[in-house]
């Protein structure tokens, strides 16, 4: 020992110099994370110096460590203590005291001063200190090997070397590459700055190797490009390690793994067909494919409690062949620290809801009705066919907690043990960027989070603010993050100071206005996590178009042009520029060709673009360019199959009336406005009779593989008798009206069927059921807001207060929301109403309570009171 | 006090040493020379246990060098060219930090050496002159009495005078403590008046291991007045190395010399016609660098 201490004062009275410089280090961290220098400022980038100086003591650290005399350090035995009689032991032994008295002591006594000057309980101190012993020690095994495997210039070589793999990026692309090939989920915080008990558990694991990598340099030396690659490799073998699902941190662990359980096992989950939707995307490569969301309900599930869903296995199939599958997007894991992720996509109202559904409603500005986006595939050949889907699904279950609240006011304060709140401004009007935006309110707010391992305030879930409108029940959530600046990072007490913006405050409908925005209140809540849960899902024949879902929309290139010319004339020149193949071609050079008048009409989409909503910008319709293709399905009617109907459908109805009108099969003529067929039949079994037929080709109920078949024919045979079989065939029909209904829950269809009384039972239960299953928010689809409607149908006043609600704040700001808007009206009310009507319809339904209207359970309609 | 049996060290394709045997023995002074590049210095560290011998066997002070720990440095003093000193500290921090590393240091001698070798004691070892430094560096490698010293180089890169008093001091003491030293050097003339035996290792192979009288009363340089016209044979006693003419004159170093009648006797019969050789004593100087060259001829 005392050889070890006499060493040890040998390499003190060498290192001091240096020491003093790590203790400079030391201090001014402490000086800037206690703020006495630089204090928080969201205007500043002094979280890249917290970053830095967290980084940069580290760095100090290992250089104060490794560095050795440069008479022990020499190679070929010209160190003078391999000749002299100092045991091998007593040497690491006095390594092992400098990382310890010079790096570790200093270290844990800055953790625990600021602890101290933070006011944090002595438990909490006593915790950080220990904490910050483990993550010092774990670096032990590295510093202590590499102060004896690495002399003079070598030892900047291995801190350059330290950096690269762990400071910079360059460790995380070299583990995300090896990752990705392996199949291995990495976690996505693979900053050690950010998360460092992963990596300390990591460098515990791999430290011994470095002990093994010196006893194999003593014995057969190494060359310095061999040890530091050597050097590297653990180094990258740790990194893996601590970003793998092998790492794992204490504050990841589930509160309530056995509730949940439980929780699992007594409700089962459904996937049903018409949730799923299939939307054209890209990956990292920009290669076009689907991605694959739906929704999983499980009915009967305490309010309290959130399950997240992703698949971990996704099989689908069509006509028993499997389809193939790619790797899900990266930001996408079943691992806790996605709640907040999801959070962001889900209404946190019903954490504060204690009773009704007609509570608070979030002012969500996405609107997802629980679709999880589960899987992506490539885009098989065959869109018709539907598919089966297996899916072997995890659902991770999470809890919001109330932290606190507090007036929306400069100076309000949350305190509550884990965190601490201070809302330092507020600013009305204010965007993100600091600029004037009507109606949003941009906060500068203050937080302190506890980051200890046993109760980490923002690992796996960070806390959520919310804006909470008690007048109106309104809840705005998601707030945007504008610039902000952190501290103290690594020391188990977080400061932030940050500027978020909600928008839509200061709105009508909100009720609330700059007068009154100090009496709305602030809520801030913390999500946990309760455990995780796993299932085993099957449905059969999802559609693969249906639902909402889009594809094979040439998605690049409608947006690739922007033409300020009118695109519909461009459409035209674009088409007739074409080179045409002749009269006689066969079939598929007329297919190549009507495929690319197609990618042309793409590429001009903004001919379709309506503003205000129903009135087109650049009128007109493509019956020339329909003209122009038409004589290609007469010569191959075969041709009509291969036309677009999935994002084209308007182009190609035009297509196939041009090519029947063109084949002079009856009743199809070239005349303005609808219907497009129109045909009296004598009736042969009643002379001087006739039966008039008019239509559209465009025939929902039909479906277009019908409808197509029918063009084929005939176009071949130039009678319209398949035209009129078709319409013959579409008498109305409870079933088929009951199967679009569950798609599209319309009020028109939803009255047709309460009807027939055994169907009003199941219309009534499937109504129910899937209102019952919206998100608490008044941001919808046209789909969610048909539910809503359909339910308030059934008498529910609630669904007509909701229902209202989210009318009076919408912003009809696209085509499909303003249709959506004159849906719920007419269905509401039995009127309709135009686009013009829609502005005073939305200011209405801000005024309109329940009780200004009487339920009329005959018509299945909601009569204003007035009209009593 | 050391044994060496059939040593070997190769570093890639160079073997340094190569089946070296030697024995140093107890209370004298062991000169180990050879040119540059001969393996001493791979020798001195696979004793040390600095390098790891390949093959063979080496027993320093009855240990084996492979298990030479900090038990056998404390009656090892070693001292090389090479050796990297704390240059960052005082003479006195120096002998300081040495101090407590040898159970058996004596002060008493630390303090005659520092006398002796005049050592500046609160000067740093950076700013001390070459010799001085070797100095304290020899000074603590015997201030503990220590029963085997072995240098490697110790003199390289000294100015004459200086060299002279360190050798005068190393002489001085190695007479008075009876100390075995190994001593490396590539050229004989520094370890001249210290060696009581010389062993020169060539191409990592002991050429000659013999006390310096005897290597001295065999070595000597011949001149002899050959007869008219006379070439000299090709087929000389292989023992005479590096024989030359020069006109009617023949030179060469007879390296087995017993008596001048025998060697005059050997020449006429070599040459017949052939006068009195002329007889001259050489220098150990002479006979390492005739060595040397017939060491090169012979790589050739």
């Amino acid at each position: 020992m005392n050889l070890v201490l006499h060493q040890f004062n040998k390499e003190f009275r060498y290192l001091w110099p240096r020491w003093l410089v790590f203790l400079a280090a030391l201090l001014a961290d402490l000086a800037f994370n206690m703020e006495w220098i630089l204090p928080l400022d969201p205007e500043g980038v002094t979280m890249v110096a917290d970053m830095l100086f967290a980084t940069g003591l580290w760095i100090i650290g290992w250089w104060v460590a490794l560095s050795t005399a440069p008479e022990d350090e020499a190679e070929g035995g010209a160190a003078f203590v391999r000749t002299r009689p100092l045991p091998r032991h007593a040497l690491v032994a006095s390594r092992g005291l400098v990382w310890l008295v010079l790096i570790m002591l200093p270290m844990t006594l800055e953790t625990g001063l600021y602890l101290t000057l933070q006011h944090r309980p002595w438990s909490d101190v006593g915790l950080g200190m220990a904490e910050e012993l483990w993550a010092t020690s774990s670096m032990a095994f590295w510093v202590i090997p590499a102060a004896l495997l690495f002399r003079g210039w070598e030892i900047y070589m291995a801190l350059v070397v330290f950096f690269a793999v762990w400071g910079a990026s360059y460790g995380r692309t070299v583990v995300d590459f090896v990752f990705e090939h392996l199949s291995i989920e990495s976690s996505w915080r693979t900053l050690p700055v950010l998360e460092p008990a992963r990596f300390i558990q990591a460098a515990w694991w791999i430290g011994p190797a470095m002990v093994l990598l010196l006893l194999w340099h003593q014995r057969h030396p190494w060359h310095v490009v061999k040890r530091l690659s050597a050097f590297a490799l653990l180094l990258l073998i740790t990194y893996g390690l601590a970003v793998s699902p092998l790492a794992k941190n204490p504050f990841d662990e589930p509160l309530e793994q056995p509730q949940i359980q439980q929780l699992a096992q007594a409700h089962t989950p459904v996937m049903r067909a018409e949730s799923f939707r299939f939307t054209e995307g890209v990956d990292d490569q920009l290669r076009s494919l689907l991605n694959v969301s739906a929704a999983v309900e499980m009915d009967g599930l305490p309010r309290d409690v959130m399950p997240f869903w992703t698949s971990s296995k996704t099989i689908i199939t069509q006509n028993g062949r499997a389809l193939p599958m790619l790797p899900p997007e990266k930001t996408r894991t079943n691992q806790p620290h996605m709640i907040n992720l999801w959070l962001f996509e889900h209404s946190l109202s019903g954490a504060l809801n204690a009773g009704g559904r007609e509570e608070i409603l979030a002012m969500k500005p996405m609107a997802g009705r629980g679709q999880f986006p589960f899987s992506r595939m490539e885009i098989p050949q065959d869109l018709k066919t539907p598919v089966d889907v297996d899916m072997h699904l995890t659902a991770v279950w999470a809890r919001l907690r109330e932290l606190g609240r507090a007036p929306l006011q400069a100076g309000a304060r949350i305190l509550s043990p884990e965190a601490e709140l201070e809302v330092l401004e507020v600013r009305k009007n204010v965007g993100a960027r600091g600029e004037s935006s009507p109606g949003q309110v941009t906060l500068l707010v203050r937080q302190s989070m506890r980051t200890l391992s046993d109760r980490h305030a923002m690992w796996p879930a960070q806390p959520l603010l919310t804006l909470h409108a008690p007048g109106k029940k309104l809840l705005w959530q998601n707030s945007m993050q504008g610039r902000n600046d952190w501290r103290a990072m690594r020391l188990g007490w977080v400061q932030m100071i940050m500027e978020m913006t909600f928008g839509e405050v200061l709105k009508a409908g909100t009720g609330v206005t700059e007068q009154n925005l100090g009496s709305q209140q602030l809520v801030w809540m913390k999500p946990d996590y309760l455990g995780t849960s796993r299932h085993h899902v099957q449905v059969k024949d999802v559609s693969l178009q249906g639902n909402g879902s889009f594809s094979l929309g040439g998605l690049h290139s409608i947006t690739a042009l922007h033409q300020r010319e009118n695109p519909r004339a461009r459409f035209l020149a674009a088409v007739r520029q074409r080179r045409a193949p002749s009269a006689d071609a066969p079939i598929e050079e007329a297919a190549r060709y009507v495929a690319s008048v197609y990618t042309a009409s793409a590429a001009y989409d903004q001919r379709r673009h309506q503003d205000p909503p129903g009135q087109l910008v650049w009128p007109g319709d493509d019956r020339e360019v329909a003209d122009l293709v038409a004589p290609f399905l007469l010569k191959h009617p075969e041709l009509v199959q291969r036309l677009n109907f999935v994002t084209e459908s308007a182009l190609s109805y035009e297509i196939m009336r041009s090519a029947l009108v063109l084949a002079g099969v009856p009743g199809f003529e070239r005349r303005p406005g609808q219907p497009i067929y129109q045909r009296a039949v004598v009736l042969p079994d009643w002379p001087g009779a006739t039966q008039k037929f008019e239509s559209d080709l465009w025939l929902t109920d039909v479906g277009n593989e019908r409808m197509t078949d029918a063009v084929v024919e005939m176009l071949k045979t130039r009678s319209d008798d398949p035209m009129r079989a078709v319409l013959r065939s579409r008498e109305p029909s409870l079933e088929k009206a009951w199967r679009n209904f569950s798609a599209r829950p319309a009020g028109k269809a939803l009255r047709y069927l309460c009807k027939d009384p055994a169907y009003r039972e199941k219309a009534a239960a499937e109504v129910s059921r899937q209102y019952g299953g919206l998100g608490l928010t008044v941001r919808f689809s046209d789909r969610e807001l048909r539910i809503i409607i359909a339910q308030a149908l059934m008498g529910d006043s609630a669904a007509l207060s909701w229902g209202l609600r989210a009318i009076g704040l919408s912003r009809e700001v696209n085509t499909w929301e303003s249709s959506a808007l004159l849906e719920a009206h007419e269905s509401l009310f039995g009127q309709k109403i135009t686009h013009r009507q829609l502005p005073q319809f939305i200011r209405d339904c801000r005024a309109w309570t329940p009780e200004s209207f009487r339920y009329d359970a005959e018509k299945m309609l909601w009569v204003p009171q007035a009209n009593q | 006090m050391i044994t060496i049996t059939d040593l070997h060290k190769r570093f890639r394709k160079t073997e340094a040493v190569a089946g070296l045997s030697l024995q140093v023995p107890e209370g004298q002074v062991t000169a180990f020379l050879g040119p540059n590049g001969a393996g001493k210095s791979t020798t001195i560290k696979c004793l040390l246990n600095l390098h790891r011998p390949d093959s063979g066997h080496a027993e320093v002070l009855g240990c084996d060098s492979r298990k030479l720990g900090p038990a056998q440095f404390t009656q090892l003093g070693y001292v090389s060219e090479n050796m990297e000193l704390p240059l960052w500290m005082t003479v006195n921090q120096f002998l300081d930090y040495c101090r407590p590393l040898y159970p058996n240091w004596d002060p008493a001698f630390e303090k005659q050496l520092l006398t002796q070798f005049d050592l500046p004691r609160s000067t740093k070892l950076k700013d001390l002159s070459r010799g001085m430094r070797m100095k304290a560096a020899l000074l603590s490698s015997l201030a503990y009495r220590p029963k085997l010293v072995m240098l490697d180089e110790p003199f390289s890169g000294l100015d004459p005078l200086v060299r002279d008093e360190f050798i005068r001091g190393l002489l001085e003491l190695t007479e008075q403590e009876g100390w075995t030293v190994f001593v490396s050097s590539h050229d004989i003339e520094e370890v001249q008046r210290l060696a009581d035996r010389i062993a020169i290792i060539n191409r990592g192979k002991l050429a000659l291991d013999e006390t310096s009288d005897s290597l001295q009363n065999r070595f000597r340089h011949i001149e002899a007045v050959l007869p008219d016209e006379t070439r000299m044979p090709a087929n000389l006693p292989l023992d005479w190395l590096h024989a030359e003419q020069a006109g009617r004159t023949l030179r060469f170093t007879a390296s087995r010399f017993a008596d001048e009648e025998s060697i005059a006797a050997m020449l006429r019969a070599a040459v017949p016609g052939s006068q009195p050789p002329q007889v001259r004593p050489m220098s150990l100087r002479e006979i390492f660098v005739a060595l040397a060259r017939a060491y090169r001829l012979e790589g050739k």
